[in-house]
Parts: C-alpha cells; sequence; structure tokens
C-alpha cells in the first residue's frame, strides 16, 4: 500500500461538507464547555464577596504592607470605597463624576483610612459595595449607561468592570502579603473576557491604531472564547492586516489590567508581529488602577 | 517577546502516543471555539481518518460519513480528546476505525437480519 493510498486525498466537496456540519453542530467562536451564564451583577457580588473574604483572613499587619502606588492595603480598600462612592454619584447622574479622575477622585476616601481599625475599612467597603448592588438593581435596565472616570458604559458592563477591578486589587494585596493569586471563577472571567474583546477596538484606536485591522482572538482555558474583532478607523470587513492572537483567558485579563506584559504571556501570535504588538499594547490601556 | 505561532499544518504527531505541546495548544483553541483551529486539523488530518475509514469499509460513501461524525464529535466535545493520553492524529484515526467498524456490524446485522426474513417469512405464512 503507497502512502497516497494510506492518507488518500479528501474527495471533492468533503472538507466543505465536513466543515458546514461542524458549524451546525456548534456555534462558532462559543467556548466548550461553556461556563454557566450568570448575570454582570452577580459576578460583581461573586468578586466583592471573594475580597471581602480575602481580607478577612489578613492579619493586622498586613494591612499596612505597601500595595500599590503609595498606597498600603488599608489605602487600597480605602480607593475601593471612593470608587464605589462615586458610582453611586453615577449612578444618580452626578456630571461632576463624569469627567472626575479614577485615582484622584477617591484619594479622600483613601486617605481617611488612616488610623481606622481594619475592621471599619472593610465594613465601610462591604456597606459601599451594598450599596451599589442596591442602587443597580432599583429600576434599572442592563443597557442603561452610567458615565464616570472618562468612561461611558452600560451598566452591565460597569458592573464586570469593578468585577475586573475588585480581581486584580484582590491579587494586589494577595501579592503585598504573600498569599497566592486568585482566578475568577469561569463564569465570572467570561464576563471578563466578552468585556475586553468588546472594548478592544476602543482602546487601539486611542493608542493611535488607525490602520484597519482584524484581530483573532482566541483567549484558552475556563472563561475564554474565539472573537474577530475589527480595529482601526471605519474598518472593513476583510482588513488588509489580519493577525491571529491565542493567549490563556487569565492571562489575558492580567494584561488587560496592566499587571503582566506580553512578554510574560504564553502567546502565539500569527500576522504582522508590530500590528499584534500595537494591539497588545492597547489592551494593557484599559487599566484604570 | 512574541513567540512564533505554527499552523497545525506543520505539527509533528508527539512521540510514542503521546500529545505534543503543539496538540495541547490545538486543543485548546477547539474549546475555545476556534473554527480555524478545526480547519486546520481537517486539512492535516482529514486524508488519515479517511484512509483508515476506507480501509476498513471499503466504500467511499460509508468512509465519507465516517469523516464526518469524526470531526463534528471532535468540535462538538472538544474536552473529550486529551493531549496528556495521546496524539491528535491518534486518537482521531481510533475514533473512525471504531465508527467504520460499528458500520460494519451494523450492515452485517443488517444483511443476516434481512436474510433470516426471508428464510422465514415464507413459513410464518404457512403457519399462519
Amino acid at each position: 500500500m503507497t502512502a497516497a493510498e494510506y492518507h488518500p486525498a479528501l474527495p471533492a466537496g468533503l472538507r466543505d461538507r465536513v466543515l458546514a456540519a461542524t458549524r451546525r453542530a456548534r456555534a462558532v467562536g462559543r467556548p466548550e464547555p461553556a461556563a454557566p451564564e450568570i448575570s454582570p451583577a452577580q459576578a460583581f457580588r461573586r468578586a466583592a464577596d471573594a475580597f471581602y473574604g480575602m481580607l478577612g483572613i489578613l492579619q493586622a499587619a498586613d494591612w499596612r504592607k505597601p500595595a500599590l502606588r503609595e498606597l498600603d492595603v488599608q489605602g487600597l480598600v480605602g480607593h475601593l470605597t471612593g470608587v464605589e462612592e462615586d458610582v453611586h454619584r453615577a449612578l444618580r447622574g452626578d456630571p461632576d463624576v463624569v469627567q472626575a479622575s479614577h485615582i484622584g477622585s477617591t484619594q479622600a476616601a483613601a486617605d481617611r483610612q488612616a488610623g481606622r481599625p481594619p475592621a471599619q475599612t472593610r465594613a465601610e467597603w462591604r456597606h459601599a459595595v451594598d450599596s451599589t448592588l442596591a442602587l443597580a438593581r432599583a429600576d434599572r435596565d442592563r443597557g442603561d449607561e452610567v458615565a464616570m472616570h472618562g468612561m461611558r458604559l452600560p451598566l452591565g458592563m460597569l458592573l464586570v468592570a469593578r468585577a475586573f477591578e475588585l480581581w486584580i486589587h484582590d491579587n494586589d494585596i494577595r501579592h503585598a502579603v504573600g498569599l497566592p493569586p486568585s482566578v475568577p471563577d469561569p463564569s465570572t472571567l467570561s464576563l471578563m473576557t466578552q468585556a475586553a474583546a468588546r472594548l478592544l477596538p476602543h482602546a487601539a484606536v486611542r493608542v493611535g491604531l488607525h490602520e484597519p485591522a482584524s484581530v483573532h482572538l482566541v483567549l484558552t482555558g475556563p472563561g475564554g472564547g474565539t472573537w474577530d474583532i475589527p480595529i482601526g478607523q471605519n474598518p472593513p470587513a476583510a482588513a488588509p492586516n489580519a493577525i491571529a492572537i491565542v493567549t490563556d483567558a487569565v492571562g489575558f485579563c492580567r494584561l488587560v489590567a496592566n499587571r503582566a506584559t506580553p512578554g510574560r504571556l504564553d502567546l502565539h501570535i500569527t500576522g504582522d508581529p508590530k500590528c499584534a504588538a500595537t494591539v497588545l499594547a492597547a489592551a494593557s490601556t484599559l487599566a484604570l488602577d | 517577546v512574541l513567540a512564533g505561532y505554527s499552523p497545525v499544518d506543520d505539527l509533528i504527531p508527539g512521540p510514542s502516543g503521546i500529545g505534543s505541546d503543539a496538540d495541547a495548544l490545538v486543543a485548546a483553541r477547539l474549546a475555545a471555539g476556534d473554527h480555524r483551529a478545526l480547519t486546520e486539523v481537517v486539512d492535516r488530518l482529514g486524508p488519515a481518518v479517511y484512509g483508515v475509514a476506507l480501509r476498513v469499509l471499503g466504500y467511499h460513501a460509508g468512509a465519507q460519513d465516517v469523516v464526518q461524525d469524526v470531526f463534528v464529535e471532535l468540535w462538538s466535545h472538544p474536552d473529550r480528546y486529551d493531549p496528556s493520553a495521546g496524539s491528535l492524529r491518534g486518537y482521531l484515526t481510533m475514533q473512525a476505525r471504531h465508527r467504520a467498524v460499528d458500520l460494519v456490524r451494523s450492515e452485517v446485522r443488517r444483511v443476516a437480519l434481512s436474510k433470516l426474513q426471508t428464510v422465514l417469512a415464507p413459513q410464518l405464512l404457512e403457519s399462519s
């Protein structure tokens, strides 16, 4: 038996028939197994519960350890309380919070934690989170737009961004006190990766990527998925620059949060490496810190 | 900084039945819903799958059905392939063999049943 007989060429039409049958069997881009769907509010609550639980196991000395920028752990929790207070203002339609700085606007809340018992800081933050959830529930649609800190996002996307920030700062504190890093559950992570993929074109334009390009983004592992994202100004359906980026979902979220560089990710790229590097750099500008 | 990425066409199946890192990456891409990964697998391993099915069945139409079934199964349930247990080539050709043998068995049963009915039908008519 010759090699050709052992591996005969596929008969004409079989390749297309097989690929069409697979598309009917499972939607392209959808992960399998898919994470159970949850709402953005559930994702935010889960991230908040995880953060609250992590704070509960800290020792008294841990609260004084440097965590981020010039903030110690207690100050960072205060920053998050300040963010929630700005969310409350945004949900009430306060125009002053629309262009407020994410860091500057929350600095007072961070500063006022100095000298307080950690339990008070933790309780104040939890109360602020519960108020966010109550305000988000009250007569609001997930698609209602909320403007704060220079962003204008649908309420659902804002809550996912809040979950994202809680997870990132959870890990900032874990790093500061020597706890192992945490990973969101697949359902929450799935909402985070969807949000990151959706915001990527805006980030690309913001860093000056004006040439039309098409990004085939594959995020592997639980919470991942596949997206074909047109970027650049007025991107045509078939952009001349077509790149594919394959990496794991958690690593990509750390990149988006500016907690990992492309060099530290297990990246697989096809297409123009310069364009891919610009897209990855753009992704990391989505972080607010 | 940015690692090169080889399409599955360039991959070499892992030695001694253990899936390679490349097979693991393909499995992860399939699980993420990357249909391009499946297209690459069909292009690279489709002829091997077809060859196995054709050798067992001996006719083209049945072998083509087996090829379709094997890749629909891979796409629908990518988690059933475990790269730590063997190569993707080995997994797919094994699936093809099993499905082709099942087809042969069901065909043998169908023919046997048909013959039995041919023999018994007159006797049943007589007895009634």
